[in-house]
């Protein structure tokens, strides 16, 4: 299978997987994999998700021939799991960094920022790369400057629990969605996931929207048009 | 199986128990009732016994006496030890305590009762003896300082639930105490056989048994329930003998049925006149409805226009005080409370207790005051729109005049004309004396994934050869197949899924015996026993953070900012759903979510039957005879006059005036177009549960044929298929729909994009400990487990799998019924007969208007029955008034 790639800004791409691609550095960005999530959440499970994501990420990481890849925090769900599963997650991270790339953790909230040290090593606050800043985005960034953040968990809301997740892009901002197939995600058409964004950009409507498909990529226009087109009608 | 009736020598019943119980009962009791006279000497002699009768006709006292003299005989002999020999399973905790309350008072009066601080055990031959008799609950309520009491004092009668049975057999301590025990009594056990927490308790009876060394003598105590051969199997396990003492027609029933319209139905405000005008001045009432959204809006109607006075019960949590006190200005201080489900325990407790006490004059409930909790003195019970079942019924209206010998009373408030049919229909059964056979659960593999592991908690074990011969004397597992219960082992011993291992296990298997793994991994089991699914509420919140009600989860889940739904008769728009809380907006206009839709009851087979037997016949006579042969036919055989019979009449000839009348063997398809969109209503009179199994079905076939997506409804009477705009089947495709061949891999593809089949799916992992339900001490919530994308996966992984299995079964057979749909399929004729009716017949009114799935407000339903209603007078005229 591969992956269909689809230009958001100048020298940045957005891949099927939900994956960014900063093509000046060639880092491979992806956000929210929420690993071990079958078996943090109490469950007796195979850990699919783990072996199914961090596989995908070492396929495109070879295709692009990338350097490095980033995981946006929030790479583990929580970090009360079984030794087994830790080791099954640290075995596949392993395996991703064989495949010739760096590998860079950035923490997260779910992490507990530093509790899931354990299974991920050491983990960053935050990387700058092509002039971007990338961090997990559950606090602001303490300088002026583009960002990259994850957290949102953006998409879609197609009825019941099905979901389309979202990139959410602008010259400032780029807010990636979540890597995780357990997450029906925050609607970017609701009120909480405005407020949340306004904390990065003044007008949260002049973003961009480009929705993931199964595999195509479907740009749409800003968030204030797609809201206009298909939002909550108002009284 | 023997089988007792209830005669037998009144004096000597008594006095074959011990002298102290004996003089009791002549004293007090005078006579013994006719379910005491059988069961005493039965149960006296040790026999596993099952005594079905009416609640109110001496049942508990029957099983109780016989253990108050067994005990007292110990006295006697000097042979009373300080552990439980009694235990008394009962499906409530609220009853647990109600009988622990009603067994105290007789021991205490004959003076057998352990009184605090007085007699206490006296060492004797260097063994601990005791005097007196003392009784205990052990519930998920019961406060650990009183548990640890229990421990280093153990009662002599316990009354427990089956959960806490559950977990009594997974502890040491508890287990070496019910070593001893000589009787179990199970109450309510019509309540638990047909669902999951009864074959819990199949299960956890066979462990006590094995525990016991097999000499339990069971007593199972019913309300009306059919058969009863079946119950007993239940109750005494596979291969063992029960003796039925049949007294369930003892107590007479009778039914009225209150008509308040006059057209086709009755908007709720209506509905609430008719209730208050039933029970005005009644001194206890109970008004059954069968959504919750209704209970609260029938009694928000009662208090609030003054029928019954100004102040009600309101189950708004806020401020804490839940009776809320008007200056009554010259009305007399009477007030009506709400009990349903979703209202929080200690709320409902109050409410109970107001009943009992008279401060409340009458309370408004779901099936949640169906079971037998004494509530007191209630003289008259109103059932709003139907029970949809005899048994349902009977159970309603015997909480009525609740003392031996007492007429039971209900009064039937008919919302639309289904509803005087189906009063009608049930009169009739109740008459014949014909209840619904009760089902019970085949296999459910999730039950027995948790029994398994609590049988090896915390460091156990149990050979599979065990486990299999254990299970199988459990009525549920009768035909479980070791391959069966293989499977769930390996899935609990971490074998995982689709030819993944999961990274944890509940228990270690080699092949041979199934072990635990130690006290954390029991922690799993020990949070997480039972089978009841929690219900969470989410706190509902206007735009100024006013708290407005609050909705189970599972619903709040499903909202999206803007959807309208239904709170307590108000109409809401969502501004934002997260987490634990909804904000909402006013709404003016119409719901766009179905709510409480997954609540509704369907009627029974027998009932459905019965229903399309009345149309059927009804139609035969009228066609011979005309409308006065019709009349005639209707109060002969229903009980029928006047204007509900009329009702009937008018509603029968009109439907055959503009299309025709499906019964119990003819099925009708009627064909609408309606703007541009053509949709058709499949007329069945088979019940909701079928209906709803076809309508699946027929979904599926459609979208194989033309690839359209159609929306479906359903109803006791049948079901409707909408095709969306532009989408067209010709009436020989219509008539062809219902067909036999792979009807459940269409019912199947037509579940797996339905929230149904993922919902169950969290229930079924839940109690089959997949994914637990608390962790680490912490309760796993919606937001962060999810159900549907975790069934997705293991779906796509392995079919097979256990649980997921399960969560098929469940849905096909439980929930829907696809026995009874594929054999209701296979008896139709090879073509329907397909009719283009000039206007909505008058029989898919119920269908048309539900077709919103509740999310018509109630009102608007009946003005839109209404103008139906008018169009057909004005095709057919109004059929000559009969009466």
């Amino acid at each position: 299978m591969s992956e269909e790639r689809h230009a958001l800004l100048d020298g940045v791409a957005g891949l099927t997987p939900g994956v960014l691609f900063l093509e000046r550095t060639r880092t491979l960005v992806a956000a929210d994999l929420h690993l071990g999530y079958e078996e943090v959440v109490g469950g007796a499970l195979p850990l699919w998700s783990t072996t199914e994501q961090l596989g995908v990420l070492a396929r495109v990481a070879h295709s692009l021939r990338a350097n490095e890849v980033i995981l946006l925090g929030d790479v583990l769900h929580g970090a009360r799991m079984s030794a087994q599963a830790a080791r099954c997650i640290r075995n596949g991270l392993a395996e991703l960094a064989e495949t010739g790339c760096a590998v860079v953790a950035v923490a997260g909230n779910h992490e507990g920022r530093t509790r899931g040290a354990e299974v991920l090593g050491e983990t960053v606050e935050s990387v700058v790369r092509d002039g971007w800043h990338l961090l997990h985005g559950d606090r602001p960034l303490a300088r002026k400057g583009r960002a990259i953040i994850g957290h949102l968990h953006p998409s879609l809301r197609l009825g019941g629990s099905r979901s389309a997740p979202v990139f959410l892009y602008s010259e400032q901002l780029i807010v990636l969605p979540a890597m995780t197939p357990y997450s029906p995600g925050l609607s970017v058409l609701g009120a909480p996931c405005s407020r949340a964004l306004s904390a990065w950009v003044e007008r949260p409507g002049t973003l961009r929207v480009a929705a993931i498909s199964g595999d195509r990529i479907i740009a749409f226009r800003t968030l204030a048009a797609l809201r206009a087109a298909i939002g909550p009608r108002r009284k | 199986m023997e089988r007792r009736e209830g005669h037998g020598a009144v004096t000597s019943t008594f006095s074959a128990l011990h002298p102290m119980v004996a003089s009791w009962a002549q004293q007090r009791l005078g006579c013994p009732t006719q379910p005491q006279l059988a069961a005493i000497p039965a149960i006296l002699s040790g026999h596993t016994v099952l005594l079905a009768s009416p609640t109110g006709t001496g049942k508990t006292l029957a099983a109780f006496l016989p253990q108050f003299s067994r005990l007292a005989e110990r006295i006697d002999r000097d042979e009373l030890y300080p552990r439980p020999t009694v235990l008394y399973v009962s499906p409530l905790r609220a009853l647990g305590y109600d009988v622990e309350h009603n067994a105290r008072r007789p021991l205490r009066e004959m003076g057998l009762l352990e009184r605090p601080g007085g007699e206490r055990a006296e060492r004797r031959r260097g063994r601990l003896r005791e005097r007196a008799i003392r009784t205990g609950v052990r519930t998920g309520d019961t406060p650990q300082v009183e548990r640890r009491l229990m421990m280093a004092r153990p009662p002599h009668i316990l009354i427990t639930t089956p959960e806490s049975l559950a977990l009594m057999l997974a502890l040491r301590t508890y287990r070496r105490q019910l070593r001893h025990v000589e009787c179990v009594i199970v109450d309510e056990i019509h309540a638990l056989a047909p669902n999951k927490r009864g074959a819990q308790l199949a299960l956890h009876l066979e462990s006590l048994e094995e525990n016991c060394g097999g000499r339990l003598q069971r007593i199972g105590l019913s309300a009306t329930v059919a058969p009863l051969e079946r119950v007993g199997a239940f109750l005494a396990g596979v291969g063992r003998p029960c003796e039925i003492i049949d007294a369930r027609e003892l107590r007479r029933t009778t039914l009225r049925i209150a008509v308040p319209f006059s057209g086709a139905m009755a908007p709720m405000a209506m509905v609430s006149r008719s209730v208050g005008r039933e029970i005005e001045g009644v001194r206890g009432a109970l008004v059954f409805c069968n959504v919750r959204s209704q209970a609260e809006r029938v009694a928000h109607d009662l208090s609030g226009e003054g029928i019954l006075g100004p102040a009600s019960l309101d189950p708004d949590p806020r401020g804490g005080e839940d009776v809320q006190r008007a200056p009554a200005a010259g009305l007399p201080e009477r007030r009506v409370g709400v009990h349903h489900s979703a209202i929080e325990r200690s709320l409902r407790h109050r409410v109970e207790a107001g009943l009992r006490s008279g401060e409340l004059h009458a309370v408004v409930c779901s099936s949640s005051l169906e079971l037998g909790i004494d509530v007191g003195f209630v003289e008259r019970v109103c059932i709003v729109g139907g029970a949809r079942g005899v048994a349902a019924t009977l159970q309603r209206v015997g909480r009525a005049g609740h003392v031996p010998g007492g007429i039971a009373e209900g009064v039937v408030v008919a919302q639309d004309r289904d509803d005087i049919i189906e009063a009608a229909a049930t009169r009739r059964l109740i008459a014949d004396g014909v209840v619904e056979e009760i089902a019970i659960p085949d296999r459910p593999l999730d039950v027995l994934a948790q029994w398994v592991v609590g049988c090896v908690v915390p460091d156990r074990e149990l050979s599979i050869q065990d486990a299999l011969r254990i299970a199988r004397r459990a009525l549920p597992y009768a035909a479980l197949d070791e391959a069966d219960l293989r499977d769930v082992v390996a899935y609990l011993a971490g074998g995982g899924a689709g030819g993944e291992r999961a990274h944890v296990s509940r228990v270690a298997f080699d092949g041979t015996v199934v072990r635990g793994l130690g006290r954390e991994a029991a922690s799993a089991y020990y949070d997480n026993a039972g089978t009841i699914p929690d219900t969470v509420m989410v706190t509902v919140v206007g735009k100024d953070g006013e708290a407005i009600g609050r909705i189970e989860e599972d619903f709040a889940h499903r909202l999206q900012a803007g959807d309208a739904f239904l709170l307590s008769g108000r109409s809401l728009r969502v501004v934002e759903a997260r987490g634990a809380i909804v904000r909402v907006a006013p709404h003016h206009g119409k719901p766009t979510v179905p709510r409480w839709s997954s609540h509704m009851r369907g009627a029974t087979e027998p009932l459905a039957h019965e229903i399309g037997r009345l149309r059927r016949e009804c139609v035969e006579v009228l066609r011979a005879g005309g409308v006065r042969a019709a009349a005639c036919y209707l109060r002969e055989r229903y009980g029928l006059e006047g204007e509900e019979r009329s009702h009937v009449v008018r509603y029968i000839a009109q439907q055959l005036a503009v299309s025709d009348v499906a019964d119990d063997r003819h099925a009708v398809v009627e064909i609408y177009r309606v703007d541009g969109a053509q949709s058709a209503i499949y007329h069945t009179c088979i019940g909701r549960r079928v209906n709803e199994t076809l309508a699946r079905a027929a979904a599926a076939r459609i979208h194989a044929a033309i690839g359209a997506n159609c929306g479906i409804a359903s109803d006791d009477n049948g079901f409707m298929v909408s095709l969306p705009p532009r989408a067209k089947l010709a009436d020989a495709q219509w008539a062809g729909l219902l067909h036999a061949r792979r009807l459940r891999e269409d019912v199947m593809e037509g579940l797996l994009n339905s929230y149904l089949l993922r919902g169950q799916f969290r229930h079924v992992a839940n109690t089959g400990l997949l994914v637990l339900r608390r962790t680490g001490g912490m309760r796993v919530t919606r937001q962060s487990w999810q159900a549907e994308r975790i069934f997705e996966r293991l779906w796509r992984a392995d079919r097979r799998f256990p649980l997921i299995r399960e969560t098929v079964r469940h849905v096909l057979h439980d929930l829907l019924d696809f026995p009874a749909a594929l054999r209701y399929v296979a008896e139709l004729p090879q073509e329907l007969r397909v009719i283009h009716p000039p206007a909505a017949s008058p029989f898919s009114f119920g269908i048309v208007t539900s077709s919103f799935a509740d999310t018509v407000v109630v009102d608007d339903r009946a003005t839109l029955v209404e103008a139906l209603h008018e169009r057909i007078l004005a095709l057919t005229g109004d059929p000559e008034a009969v009466s």
